[in-house]
């Protein structure tokens, strides 16, 4: 099966791309697709352990499983609005 | 309810009075501007950027949650894409209620609730190069959770790290893995992995 890969923030820097078509065997997981995705980038080794996963726009777990034709996203932590995580904690 | 992801200048003043109505003792408006630096290094511009279409949900979904969990009669919820200079308004929350103390608490929660769960990430262009701004911890319910983890983390160890997008993903922006490293560390506190990943990417 085929699943439509959109990649967001440093994910998008890592690809080169902001989405893909990716095959993936039938009953494939959220995780699957992760590992797969995973195995293929380099640099921003953090992201892929705080990242989540939204299936046709609604947040999903590792074990969802996809199905053909699906839009899955992959968001590294969100930073919208204003200031910064770190606010107040330089040492970070 | 008024919520919106627009490309154009946010009218704040206009919004905020706009959503004043007789019933209302108070109107809390949260104006979030771009500051000037991140921890003293100066900042020229933020480019902001969506999954637009989940990221006006999330947010169509939090502004009703506000009405209902603080009793607050009216929220408008507006957000900024694109690039922004210093001192313009990204995101605007105005709180329209009979009472401050739930037009402050919704005010509040509602900046707080965006800022971890709606799609939505910045970059920050500084003097002297750019990086993804580290992001706020996505709440429990909305990571991929411990099996994806598990399953991932085997995968990173083997071999087959990096040749697709090495070979056409990396060549572009000169100094960004540093970049990388940056966000990585001051996020997830493994430099370790992270110098070991882009080893073996053949850089």
């Amino acid at each position: 099966m085929w699943v439509r890969v959109l990649y967001f923030g440093v994910l998008k820097d890592v690809f080169g791309r902001s989405g893909e078509d990716v095959e993936l065997a039938d009953e494939a997981s959220v995780a699957d697709l992760i590992a797969a995705c995973r195995g293929r980038a380099v640099g921003a080794a953090g992201v892929w352990d705080s990242m989540a996963v939204a299936v046709n726009q609604e947040y999903a777990r590792g074990v969802d499983v996809l199905k053909d034709g699906d839009e899955v996203a992959l968001l590294p932590p969100v930073s919208g609005g204003v200031e910064g995580r770190l606010e107040g904690h330089d040492a970070g | 309810m008024r919520v919106e992801i627009t490309d154009e200048v946010i009218p704040s003043a206009e919004i905020a009075a706009e959503m004043k109505d007789g019933a209302d003792g108070a109107v809390c408006v949260f104006d979030g501007i771009v500051r000037d630096n991140t921890r003293g290094r100066k900042t020229l511009y933020l480019d902001y950027e969506a999954y637009r279409e989940m990221a006006l949900e999330k947010m169509r979904g939090l502004a009703g949650e506000a009405i209902e969990r603080f009793g607050v009669r009216d929220v408008a919820l507006v957000h900024r894409l694109g690039r922004l200079v210093v001192g313009e308004t990204s995101v605007l929350i105005v709180v329209a209620s009979a009472h401050r103390g739930a037009a402050f608490e919704a005010c509040r929660w509602l900046i707080d609730t965006l800022k971890k769960t709606v799609p939505i990430w910045k970059k920050e262009q500084f003097v002297d190069g750019a990086v993804w701004a580290d992001g706020e911890p996505f709440p429990e319910e909305q990571r991929v959770g411990e099996t994806a983890r598990q399953r991932v983390s085997e995968a990173g160890d083997s071999s087959e790290v990096g040749t697709l997008a090495g070979a056409d993903g990396l060549g572009e922006e000169s100094g960004r893995p540093s970049d990388d490293a940056h966000t990585s560390e001051a996020m997830y506190g493994a430099p370790g992995s992270v110098a070991k990943l882009e080893g073996g990417g053949g850089r």
